[in-house]
């Protein structure tokens, strides 16, 4: 579903070079629901980057279902994207000069949908993050958590496969995360795949598998419900 | 096309917006009204003048004693002129050609709503036609009996041009109809037509460069002197123009002001119409420079403060071109907006215009043209920072805010 093969991203400048990731292999399936985390500066951001076709790369084959994206042109990765992928991230990515139907309708119109079927499309998943009455209104009207269900709204209503979530509960209270939270639980147990970046242990554990990036280099975490109560005894 | 979220996005920045409508409106309305002039300023460029101009000569003399007998003195120079060599005939007049300035109305009823037709009247001898070397077309031609002499009485017959025939009459039949050279007053009867000869700059600038009427009339004094207009065997204008002059040197009571070519008048009244059309465009140049730039600092601005958005868009999928279009449409519209209210502030004055000076400036093709050009500045001057608004990489978004 989305595989990536031998990845490796290197940012050059004149005098250094950073090797943000590393001969990166990762297969994430299809339903699955990952959490990513590691320290700052471990190259999250840029597996984000490359999983949701921001940045380009240099080295091996990235699979993302079942198309290898490498060598594509800004076009096809635009269109990639736009079909594919949903995002949600930390700091929402509202448009603020518009209100939230037209924000939602944007990815709608880049892949060209009719205003029927953009607006049906709108106004359901309005309807999902429970938001259906605000349609006129501008993001700044709105608190944080209800933003992030209006960025939600708009990474779902093109029902792409993936969701890439960068921190998606990071500016928010506990209570608005929780709901956030359960929020995307029901967004993967209807078939999207997931894959989350995160601090927050405890959010991490709620996902289904763990991948920690360190240094450039991505391994899988065991976890099970069984060592989280011995570590909190 | 996005437009209803342009207007929308537009109308969080109105005051921006506003002020790039009113540029591109009154960017448009200069232009436009600069080019309109311009263009009937030059619509009436390098019309043939009728008359050998080459070979007649214009002497202007002043005469400063108001106690001298002028009627006299002109007599005697005319007398002195004639015997030149190479002075075929010469004509006192009051106005010259090319630079008849003083435009009257003339009417063909006495009521007080009767319709008013410009032209030129020249008060000249029965040489005239003769020193502009006109042709006579109908009726006849005045005699020396005819010329008035008396300041105080009245001419009772007039001569006009075949173009004033035309404007007066609209099948030319003019002869022996009558003609108000005042309002109620001052009947005339039309006795002769004459083939066409320009008057002057503020006529020719109307379309009007042939009206003109000739009155038989050598009632001069003190205050109301001739021009000699001298008739030239060809050639030899410009070689006798000394001689002319030294015939004046040796006079008491006047002075030498201008003599000069007529061909030197004409080429007068064209340049100082070039540099004024020139000087319009120039105007409407600097404008558009100006506003060019000023659209595309605004879309510069933009493009800086909407880094971010931009990302985003590119984020969800947004191809590079859909970004252009994005600001292309934007300002597009702002233009559009401008144009629209240049044009309405155009059609404005270009009405007030024709009421006031009887002409119509109006050129709808030009103006369509003009809103075009502003468009296609505008499409560039959005382009440039445009190509710096796609070069937005979409990774901006996973960065901090």
């Amino acid at each position: 579903m989305l595989k990536m093969e031998n990845v490796s991203k290197i940012y050059r400048t004149e005098l250094i070079e950073t090797h943000a990731l590393r001969k990166v292999d990762l297969h994430i399936k299809a339903g699955e629901f990952v959490a990513i985390t590691g320290p700052s500066g471990s190259g999250k951001t840029t597996f984000l980057n490359l999983a949701g076709l921001l940045e380009t790369f240099e080295e091996g084959d990235y699979y993302l279902d079942g198309e290898n994206v490498r060598g594509m042109n800004d076009n096809q990765l635009s269109d990639l994207r736009n079909e594919k992928i949903g995002f949600i991230f930390q700091s929402f990515n509202l448009l603020a000069d518009l209100p939230l139907y037209q924000n939602i309708e944007v990815p709608l119109r880049y892949r060209g949908l009719s205003q029927a079927d953009r607006k049906q499309r709108v106004e359901q998943a309005l309807e999902t993050v429970g938001l259906a009455s605000r349609a006129k209104h501008l993001p700044t009207q709105l608190s944080g958590g209800q933003q992030q269900r209006v960025a939600i709204a708009r990474a779902i209503a093109g029902e792409p496969k993936f969701l890439l979530a960068d921190e998606p509960t990071g500016n928010l209270d506990s209570l608005m995360a929780q709901q956030v939270m359960e929020l995307l639980e029901k967004i993967n147990q209807s078939g999207t795949t997931i894959i989350m970046v995160t601090h927050d242990d405890k959010l991490a554990r709620r996902a289904h598998r763990n991948i920690q990036i360190f240094d450039g280099q991505v391994s899988d975490l065991e976890y099970s419900v069984a060592d989280d109560i011995v570590k909190r005894a | 096309m996005e437009i209803k979220s342009i207007l929308l996005s537009l109308k969080q920045n109105k005051f921006m917006a506003s002020i790039m409508v009113l540029q591109i409106a009154f960017t448009m309305a200069v232009l436009s009204l600069s080019v309109l002039l311009a263009a009937a300023t030059l619509k009436e460029w390098n019309l043939p003048s009728g008359i050998p101009h080459d070979d007649i000569i214009r002497v202007t003399p002043r005469f400063y004693d108001p106690n001298m007998n002028v009627a006299a003195a002109v007599q005697h120079d005319l007398q002195r002129l004639q015997a030149i060599d190479g002075v075929q005939a010469v004509s006192p007049t009051d106005q010259v050609p090319f630079a008849a300035e003083v435009v009257r109305d003339v009417y063909l009823s006495v009521e007080e709503e009767a319709q008013s037709y410009k032209t030129n009247i020249f008060s000249a001898d029965e040489k005239l036609l003769k020193v502009l070397d006109l042709t006579l077309i109908a009726g006849r031609a005045f005699t020396f009996s005819d010329v008035i002499a008396d300041p105080d009485a009245k001419n009772s017959e007039v001569m006009i041009s075949q173009s004033m025939a035309k404007a007066l009459f609209d099948n030319g039949n003019a002869l022996d109809k009558t003609v108000w050279l005042n309002k109620g007053s001052d009947p005339v009867k039309i006795v002769g037509i004459y083939s066409d000869f320009m008057n002057g700059e503020t006529l020719n600038y109307f379309g009007k460069s042939y009206q003109t009427m000739i009155l038989p009339r050598s009632s001069w004094q003190f205050a109301a002197e001739p021009h000699y207009l001298l008739r030239m065997t060809p050639g030899l204008a410009v070689q006798k123009l000394e001689d002319i002059a030294t015939v004046f040197y040796q006079e008491q009571g006047r002075y030498l002001a201008v003599y000069e070519r007529l061909s030197r008048i004409q080429k007068r009244m064209y340049d100082g119409r070039g540099s004024r059309a020139l000087t319009f465009l120039v105007i409407s140049l600097v404008l558009v420079l100006i506003t060019s730039f000023g659209i595309a600092g605004f879309t510069s601005f933009q493009v800086n403060q909407r880094r971010k958005q931009i990302g985003i868009r590119r984020a969800l999928g947004g191809r590079k071109s859909d970004i252009m279009a994005y600001f292309l449409t934007e300002n597009s519209i702002i233009t559009f907006a401008g144009l629209l209210l240049g044009t309405v502030v155009t059609l404005f004055f270009s009405f007030e215009l024709s009421t006031m000076e009887q002409q119509n400036i109006l050129d709808l093709v030009l103006l369509m043209v003009i809103a075009l050009l502003l468009w296609f500045i505008n499409v560039v001057a959005v382009w440039l920072p445009g190509r710096r608004a796609v070069k937005v990489p979409p990774a901006i978004v996973t960065r901090g805010s």
